[in-house]
């Protein structure tokens, strides 16, 4: 990680390339809220969450653990458990809404349009399939390639997430293979059939600090060679920002602020967001003494009334703890923030 | 590495018969004889070839009630019984397997109990009634069975033996069927929250696939143990089956042999099980590792 | 100890249901011997296979014994067993087990005898050491117990060997606490879940192996009722009295079921992979 993130960040886009394309949105959420139902009781995980993900874009997500922020990747997929589901709001695809598509029709865009990858990579390979066998699955399932296509394709994947020695490599199982190998495997699964948008769940927070920023780069470099839209969701700063051309910040299941990245990071609004911001600052910059963010995050459905940062905030008056506030279009500049203090 | 390492774990085996046979009231020399007779007092890995041997030249002693020697009288009670084992295991996989995949499928929702109670009523009510009642209705009352006994293949033919342990086989069968459906329902589920079936899922494959093909093929190595772990409580459930239907196997020998303290008998079929325990605990090792190549891995 | 209270809905329903049907026949059995005039030993030849009717609730058998009342007398016994090998078991299951996990020696020793025991067929174990030991209510319950205590020891090695690996324990150790301490703070509330479930099952087979061992002839001896004694006497009648049979096994299956729902539902509730998404 460089030591002054601010300075070092590469742009994912090319600046001409916007220019190119047409910018059209891919994905759009709209007033997203998603509960978790018990037999006794609905909890409200997620409360609308909207954003917009235009074509070879790439949006971040950031938030502590429990903000909901996986939960929102995961139910664009309906990957979520059975009993977590979407309440209110709808996810587009195009003009497709993926939230009213029936299971089937979903799995044909799965991989095909939209390709996953996730926090564990250890676990998130199938023990006792071969890579091969988990990589070329969903060619020959949305491609239908033929078989020496199907090598050919796999080997070229391989070679794209930086796997030296791909022949070998697609013998092998899972438990053969390091965290960062097995990362870059599901990285490849993800990619194999040239989805228009990757969703990464915390791609690198399972990994030791070298290869995280290994499988950065790969990332990086992916997305600008294939023109892939890029939804990460990180709790790190700094993944995020070396990213992400637009920044989502969630608390508490809901959206804080929302920004272009220059904007949150020179000029965030939310004391959320600058304490995110001035912790990763010091943890990179090695302060002397680390600002700490007090308190926890609120558990779903706990706090009602209020802003759900009000407990753990500085700045916090009467009116914090009383009324709920609510996203609005910042007055100076562009974004949206939910505070009621500063706007 | 697998074989050495169950025979060295098995290797007090010899060792207990020895002091559950002859009991506290036994007196020293009969102890120190038998110990001795088993080679007890040898180092451990003369004792185990030892052991090995006689077992290889069938060495377990005469019957004390029918004269002869006990390992021929095993063998000759061998038939119904693994003939029974089979039988059994094959019907409550059949019914045990799908049983447990289905609740799994239903899991969570009220069809749920469609599944999981035939399984419970299964393990817990006890065979012996069942074996009864059922000779009574479909042996006696409509005879769609024979009511006992069993020809043996050698002299009558495959069909007429098979034709007698039918109906003993359906009631092991369902006997064990539970415990399979269970065993099978517990590991799936297990599998079913694994994150590498969210990468399946992410990858588009259906539901479908990934329940019957991709998480089935997680559970299998799972699924043998049980298998293996039936057909080796078959052989232990049949004590009671044969008995009732009066079926002259290895169980009946063991009933009639601990009602005469015929204790050659007794020893020798319990090494004999034994062995046939460790055997196809053997085979269910290596077809576990043949099918998962993590589990090779972590053995090698 | 909040997460025992934790109950979830459907948990609860297999629970409840194992209780209510455990309690019913509890009640049955202490309230059975006030309201029948009859004594489970008392044979009255004139009266032999009556069928079941207002004198003789569940008829009577080859001998004229009222079956009600012998029913009533083998649920205590079977009742009796289940809980003393359950508890037997257990408790040396537990001491075997935690301390199989905590001495690296006694852990070798220990292991040896519980894998050499259950390379033995259980219920052919508990044949061969019921006929060894003798019929009777006591050498039952040894036998049981030698059979059964191995697979919970197993239970709770395993357990333990988790539990010891956690970091509040290697914290705990750290800090210089002692094993007792340890193993009474932390190990044993930690391997309660899958210990409670283990004897709650051991408890049903208890009361099937012993109604098997009873038919088979090497149980409870006659004339002190045992309910699989009671479905082996009554076999030669089936045709002519099928309710000597029939009661009593089917009150074995009714015991065992309930325990079985209930530990069942034990597992379910107390299996914390499962509590996560609450």
């Amino acid at each position: 990680m460089p030591a002054d993130f601010q300075k070092n960040m590469i742009f994912p886009q090319n600046a001409d390339k916007t220019t190119e394309i047409e910018m059209q949105d891919l994905l759009r959420i709209e007033n997203l809220s998603v509960v978790a139902t018990d037999k006794k009781r609905t909890t409200q995980i997620v409360s609308e969450v909207s954003f917009t993900v235009r074509n070879g874009e790439t949006m971040g997500i950031i938030g502590e653990s429990g903000c909901g922020k996986s939960i929102t990747a995961m139910s664009i997929l309906k990957l979520t458990e059975p009993n977590i589901h979407i309440d209110k709001g709808h996810i587009y695809w195009g003009n497709i809404c993926l939230s009213e598509l029936s299971e089937s029709r979903l799995r044909k865009i799965c991989g095909k349009e939209i390709g996953m990858i996730f926090q564990e990579p250890m676990t998130s390979l199938n023990p006792v399939f071969t890579i091969k066998q988990q990589l070329s699955a969903p060619i020959r399932l949305h491609l239908g390639l033929s078989k020496p296509d199907i090598h050919q394709r796999c080997i070229r994947l391989m070679e794209d997430v930086g796997i030296k020695d791909p022949e070998k490599t697609l013998k092998s199982y899972p438990h053969e293979l390091s965290g960062g190998m097995c990362q870059r495997v599901a990285i490849a699964i993800a990619i194999s059939c040239d989805p228009q948008l990757l969703i990464a769940d915390e791609p690198t927070t399972a990994l030791d600090v070298t290869i995280q920023a290994q499988i950065l780069g790969i990332l990086k470099n992916l997305i600008r060679t294939n023109q892939m839209a890029l939804l990460i969701i990180s709790h790190d700063m700094g993944v995020i920002a070396s990213l992400s051309e637009n920044i989502t910040v969630m608390y508490g299941g809901e959206i804080v602020e929302q920004n272009t990245r220059d904007n949150i990071i020179k000029q965030s609004s939310h004391p959320y967001t600058k304490k995110l911001i001035r912790s990763a600052e010091e943890l990179y910059d090695g302060a002397d003494e680390l600002t700490l963010v007090r308190g926890n995050v609120p558990r779903p459905g706990e706090n009602r009334t209020g802003c759900r940062f009000a407990p753990r905030c500085d700045l916090s008056t009467q009116r914090c703890h009383a009324e709920h506030p609510p996203l609005v279009q910042k007055e100076r500049g562009k974004g949206t923030v939910r505070c009621w203090n500063c706007r | 590495m697998v074989i050495i390492f169950s025979f060295f774990v098995i290797h007090i085996m010899p060792g207990d018969p020895v002091r559950t046979l002859l009991g506290d009231r036994a007196p020293a020399e009969q102890v120190a004889s038998m110990t001795k007779s088993l080679g007890l007092d040898q180092p451990l890995v003369i004792q185990f070839t030892v052991w090995l041997k006689n077992l290889l030249h069938c060495d377990f002693g005469t019957s004390i009630s029918l004269g002869e020697p006990a390992f021929s009288l095993i063998l000759q009670r061998v038939e119904p019984t693994f003939l029974l084992g089979i039988l059994g295991t094959l019907i409550s996989v059949m019914v045990g397997i799908p049983l447990g995949i289905l609740s799994v499928q239903h899991h969570g929702k009220w069809t749920e109990n469609l599944f999981t109670l035939p399984a419970l009523v299964s393990i817990s009510v006890p065979a012996f009634w069942t074996a009864i009642l059922m000779i009574q209705l479909l042996a006696v009352k409509i005879h769609l069975f024979p009511v006992a006994g069993y020809h043996v293949i050698a002299k009558y033919g495959l069909s007429k033996a098979l034709y007698d342990l039918l109906l003993p086989g359906l009631i092991l069968g369902i006997m064990y069927c539970g415990q399979i459906a269970r065993m099978t329902k517990v590991s799936t589920l297990e599998i079913m929250r694994q994150d590498y079936l969210l990468t399946a899922r992410a990858a588009g494959i259906s539901e479908g696939k990934i329940l019957y093909y991709y998480a089935l093929k997680n559970s299998l190595a799972s699924i043998i143990v049980v298998i293996g772990y039936s057909f080796a409580s078959m052989l232990a459930g049949a004590v009671v089956i044969e008995q009732i239907f009066n079926i002259p196997g290895l169980g009946n020998l063991t009933i009639t042999s601990i009602l005469n303290r015929d204790y050659p008998v007794i020893q020798g079929t319990l090494i004999f099980v034994t062995v046939i325990f460790i055997i196809i605990n053997m085979l269910t090792d290596i077809l576990c590792a043949y099918v998962n190549p993590k589990i090779k891995h972590e053995i090698e | 100890m909040h997460t025992l209270l934790k109950i979830r809905e459907k948990t609860n329903a297999y629970i409840l249901t194992g209780i209510a049907l455990l309690t019913i026949v509890f009640m049955f059995s202490t309230i059975g011997p006030l309201v029948s005039a009859f004594d489970p030993l008392l044979t009255a030849p004139a009266m032999r296979l009556t069928a079941p009717g207002s004198v003789h609730w569940m008829g009577t058998d080859d001998v004229g014994r009222d079956v009600f009342i012998r029913v009533i007398y083998g649920i205590k016994i079977s009742l009796i067993i289940g809980v003393v090998v359950a508890l037997i078991s257990g408790i040396t299951g537990t001491i075997a087990g935690v301390s199989a996990a905590y001495y690296p020696i006694t852990s070798k020793v220990i292991m040896r005898i519980v894998d050499g025991i259950m390379a033995f067929p259980t219920i052919i174990l508990a044949i061969v050491l019921a006929g060894i030991l003798g019929a009777g209510m006591r050498n039952i319950i040894i036998a049981l117990s030698i059979s059964y205590f191995p697979m919970i020891a197993r239970v709770v090695r395993n357990a333990t060997a988790e539990v010891l690996a956690t970091e509040y324990v290697e914290s705990a150790e750290v800090l210089g606490k002692s094993n007792t301490y340890i193993i009474f703070r932390y190990i044993l509330p930690n391997i309660a879940s899958p210990l409670i479930v283990q004897i709650t099952y051991t408890f049903a087979m208890a009361i099937l192996n012993e109604s098997i061992l009873s038919f088979l002839g090497v149980g409870i001896q006659i004339p002190t009722p045992s309910l699989g004694g009671m479905v082996s006497d009554g076999r030669n009648y089936i045709s002519t009295a099928p309710w000597i049979i029939t009661f009593p096994g089917l009150v074995i299956s009714w015991i065992v079921l309930s325990l079985d729902l209930l530990g069942d539902g034990l597992r379910e509730m107390l299996d914390p992979r499962r509590r996560r998404a609450s």
